[in-house]
């Protein structure tokens, strides 16, 4: 194989890739730093305006804000705050105005259903872990029917929660 | 959607627009990025401080025989220069006496045997210069003017770069 041909091939190597879950969280940081800036001004407007507050505001209990939808975003499964954080995502999901950012908000609620899961299996019972993990199924089940989500983003969010997975357990 | 309508639209402060230049170009930038750097939560870190600077300066881009891609990865460029700077002072390639590994003869890269891990890290071995010449022809497949553009150099230099930086390669790779 010649030299040329064995570059041009790297560019298709899947490490040279961003993953689906640093893509999906980093959109939010970055739009979220660059709107957001103290400068007396707003800076974001979408149209028509209304619509775009409102999504703004669903979006924005999702990521953060300040009381009790702020402190449900870390709660676990069985937890009082838990359903308050689940009708919070269920909102941001049905209110996102575009596939885009609904694709973005589908691949964050399955990252943390994930993460539900690795928490429950390091700290949980054995009841809490198989809730956690019906959740996660249910989770994903319920987003591959949505028609305005790109599942190629929702497969590879998946699959680089598998992958990590195999890479901590080979580690072990 | 056009780039120039999207740029226009960013300019206003539309998040929208911002997204879409962010979905259009994350996969190169984080290419690039990660050609350079080489390691995975640095890439990310990178990437992400090169957006959130294309977003901030957006207002100053101006065409003028820029394209905005090439605007885009001089910005890039710079953080990646910050990022090193940064670091502990690396190894030049006068400072490595010898490259060659036992295991690796030229009778070893053949197709089954090519690993990419392995090229990786032969090309951060080659200087900066060559390591974006490398990056941009070879991986990303660009034309020499758009290097021209983006390195702001002349095209004669860049063929010359590129001839020079594939023979530093060859001679490392033993091939």
């Amino acid at each position: 194989m010649n030299i040329k041909t064995m570059l041009t091939s790297m560019k298709h190597d899947a490490s040279a890739s961003p993953s689906a879950s640093f893509r999906a969280n980093a959109r939010i940081r970055i739009l979220n730093t660059v709107t957001n800036k103290p400068s007396g001004k707003p800076v974001w407007h979408t149209r028509p305006k209304a619509w775009g507050y409102a999504v703004g505001s669903i979006l924005a209990t999702l990521v953060l804000t300040t009381g009790v939808v702020y402190a449900a975003q870390s709660s676990s499964p069985n937890t009082v705050l838990y359903p308050v954080k689940v009708l919070s995502e269920q909102a941001a999901l049905t209110l996102s105005p575009t596939k885009s950012v609904k694709t973005t908000v589908a691949a964050t609620i399955i990252s943390r259903r994930i993460r539900e899961v690795e928490q429950t299996q390091k700290e949980g019972t054995k009841k809490e872990v198989e809730q956690s993990i019906t959740n996660l199924n249910t989770e994903i089940k319920n987003i591959r029917q949505l028609h305005d989500v790109s599942q190629t983003v929702i497969s590879k969010t998946l699959e680089e929660h598998d992958r990590r997975s195999s890479d901590h357990s080979e580690d072990d | 959607m056009d780039i120039q309508i999207l740029i226009h639209d960013a300019r206003n402060g539309d998040k929208n627009a911002f997204g879409e230049i962010y979905d259009r170009y994350i996969d190169a930038v984080y290419r690039f990025v990660y050609f350079r750097i080489g390691e995975k939560y640095n890439t990310e870190d990178v990437t992400e401080q090169t957006f959130v600077s294309i977003f901030e300066h957006i207002r100053e881009y101006e065409e003028k025989g820029l394209p905005f891609e090439a605007w885009l990865f001089r910005i890039a460029r710079n953080k990646i220069i910050d990022y090193y700077r940064k670091q502990k002072p690396r190894v030049g390639l006068e400072n490595i006496v010898d490259l060659e590994d036992p295991k690796r003869g030229p009778e070893k890269y053949t197709e089954e045997s090519f690993d990419h891990e392995h090229m990786m890290t032969c090309i951060r071995q080659l200087p900066d210069s060559y390591q974006e010449i490398i990056i941009l022809k070879f991986i990303e497949e660009k034309e020499n003017e758009e290097i021209s553009v983006l390195l702001d150099k002349p095209i004669s230099h860049i063929r010359v770069l590129q001839s020079r930086a594939l023979q530093k390669l060859r001679s490392i790779m033993h091939i």
